[in-house]
């Protein structure tokens, strides 16, 4: 299960996660991005109660990643020691930014 | 029944057989040739014509021999002149001689009841409404029957072969189930007397008609799904087998170097997997080794499998550097990725003679190693990002040193992400813990221990990513 959140102010988008983003899940944020991203110049994921990602998650991440590389800049902040490591693990830390 | 009412209605019947006989000679393979065929079909609409001439002149309404007598030519024809399989053969001929002899049948009476409530079959100008409806619902039949049914017909046939002696009886049971349902309609101003109840009778009969139909359809539409999806079964079975050939899986592979000891496996969670292993020899002295795994799962990730196997073993060939080598292939498979799949890599160079691997890790599982006398421990590695993320990604090269004794283990995230029905990892720890309890068994033992050990931990659940797993001793 996921729940997903926006909260958007002006052009800034901050997109709170709560659950697990995985192979069942991951098609639901994709969607969600889908809709909401063109014009969004600064994005901020909230992973504050997002407790496990998989690599079907990490795969949007990093589309989102390049997306924003061309329009604007994202950030992830709160990520628990979980997700930290499977971002260590997988090299995405490299080109994450993490607050 | 005077000579041209007989003369007519044998027309009608023999309307039925021909467009039978028709449909039967497109659906199967025949024996014999287009000109053969036309003359067997015209022997056909003679010799049935003069039999149903001799029956209606004896006894004019004698439309059993009449219906099913044509039916049993049309079926024994369709045995002599198709080269298939009895059981086909009798299938089609049934269905057709069904659908041409009792729906025109019922079809032309209920309409032409529903017409006019006093209806007599066998009066001279109703038998010519009836061939007239018989001929133009034939050969509508036939036109869309020929132009969209066939082909979904042939291919049911194909994939059923002998399976469609079960469906036989449902032809049988049709056949002569809507005879009786026919022989009713015609009795049917002597027993319903009321135009009420006539008008109940024929409605409720023309529902159970679209409901039959509508059945009908079904079951050869799931027919016709199942065989396709049967297909589809045995095309990944052949990508399975495929993709298993490209791993090596013969042990030892290198019998003559007794310096070191090779074991790996991989099982999928589908038929195909994203997961792999490599090992091959760069050169008389260089053991190459690669553990992997795909995003995703199933035939999209062992497609990209297939690419990134191909593309590190051939960028390999004289090379010696991991870090170019990933780097290499990182910028190949990120060209033209556009769906934004990735793989993780872990590479090694081992130098046979020295003991001395090269390895780098692009966003893959820690390795774990084993020195002689000591326990399984993570190797915490650098880490770089994934191969096909970013075109301009980096890797680093760093050096492992075994000694004899000394092994080496490596695995995907199938192994520490496997869940239980708790649902709890398996997780590096029991990884340790169980490939500890092994600490002293060969590299084969090892990983079939370790197998028994994720498969009695996972006990209840499916298995939900491929698992792969390779060891290294070295002697």
């Amino acid at each position: 299960m996921i729940n997903i959140e926006k909260k958007l102010v002006d052009k800034n988008l901050i997109i709170t996660l709560k659950g697990c983003l995985d192979t069942a899940t991951s098609p639901k944020l994709d969607n969600e991005l889908h809709d909401c991203l063109h014009d969004i110049t600064s994005l901020k994921f909230d992973f504050k109660d997002l407790e496990y990602i998989s690599s079907a998650g990490l795969r949007i991440i990093l589309r989102t990643q390049k997306l924003m590389n061309k329009q604007g800049q994202m950030v992830i902040c709160n990520i628990n020691d979980v997700v930290e490591e499977i971002f260590e693990l997988t090299g995405f830390i490299d080109i994450l930014t993490i607050e | 029944m005077e000579f041209m009412s007989t003369f007519l209605w044998s027309s009608v019947i023999v309307v039925s057989g021909v467009a039978a006989l028709y449909t039967t000679s497109i659906t199967l393979n025949n024996r014999y040739t287009k000109s053969k065929m036309l003359l067997i079909n015209v022997l056909f609409l003679f010799i049935t014509y003069g039999v149903l001439f001799l029956i209606y002149q004896f006894n004019h309404s004698n439309d059993f021999l009449g219906i099913i007598g044509t039916s049993l030519i049309v079926w024994l024809v369709t045995l002599h002149i198709s080269d298939d399989d009895i059981y086909v053969k009798i299938f089609t001929s049934v269905m057709s001689t069904f659908f041409f002899n009792m729906t025109t049948f019922l079809f032309c009476n209920t309409v032409l009841r529903l017409i006019n409530t006093s209806y007599d079959p066998y009066e001279h100008n109703n038998i010519i409404h009836f061939l007239f409806i018989k001929l133009i619902w034939s050969i509508i039949f036939i036109f869309i029957y020929k132009n969209k049914v066939l082909p979904v017909v042939k291919t049911c046939i194909n994939e059923l072969k002998l399976k469609i002696k079960y469906y036989i009886p449902i032809a049988l049971f049709t056949f002569f189930g809507f005879y009786l349902i026919n022989l009713l309609i015609s009795e049917i101003d002597s027993i319903l007397t009321t135009n009420f109840t006539k008008t109940l009778f024929l409605v409720s009969y023309s529902i159970l008609c679209i409901v039959f139909a509508t059945n009908y359809f079904q079951i050869f539409l799931s027919i016709f799904w199942y065989s396709k999806s049967m297909r589809m079964e045995t095309e990944l079975m052949v990508a399975s087998s495929i993709q298993n050939d490209m791993l090596p899986t013969i042990f030892p592979p290198f019998p003559e170097k007794n310096e070191f000891d090779i074991y790996a496996t991989m099982s999928p969670a589908k038929e195909v997997g994203g997961d792999f292993y490599d090992f091959f020899l760069i050169d008389d002295d260089h053991l190459a080794m690669v553990i992997a795994d795909v995003s995703g799962k199933g035939v999209p990730a062992a497609l990209f499998m297939v690419i990134s196997k191909t593309l590190l073993k051939n960028t390999s060939q004289s090379v010696y550097s991991p870090k170019y080598i990933l780097e290499n292939v990182n910028k190949q498979l990120c060209d033209k990725n556009e769906t934004d799949m990735f793989v993780s890599v872990w590479f090694g160079i081992l130098t046979i003679s020295t003991g001395e691997i090269v390895c780098a890790n692009a966003g893959h599982e820690y390795p774990v190693i084993k020195r002689k006398h000591q326990d399984y421990e993570l190797i915490k590695d650098k880490h770089g990002l994934v191969l096909a993320g970013f075109e301009t990604s980096k890797y680093r090269e760093y050096n492992i040193k075994l000694e004899k004794g000394d092994k080496l283990f490596l695995y995907t995230d199938g192994v520490t992400e496997a869940k239980n029905s708790n649902n709890e990892l398996f997780s590096t720890n029991r990884l340790l813990d169980s490939l500890n309890k092994n600490k002293n068994e060969s590299c084969k033992t090892t990983l079939e221990n370790l197998k028994i050990d994720l498969d009695l931990f996972a006990r209840n659940t499916p298995q939900f990513d491929d698992i792969t797993m390779m060891s290294l001793e070295i002697k």
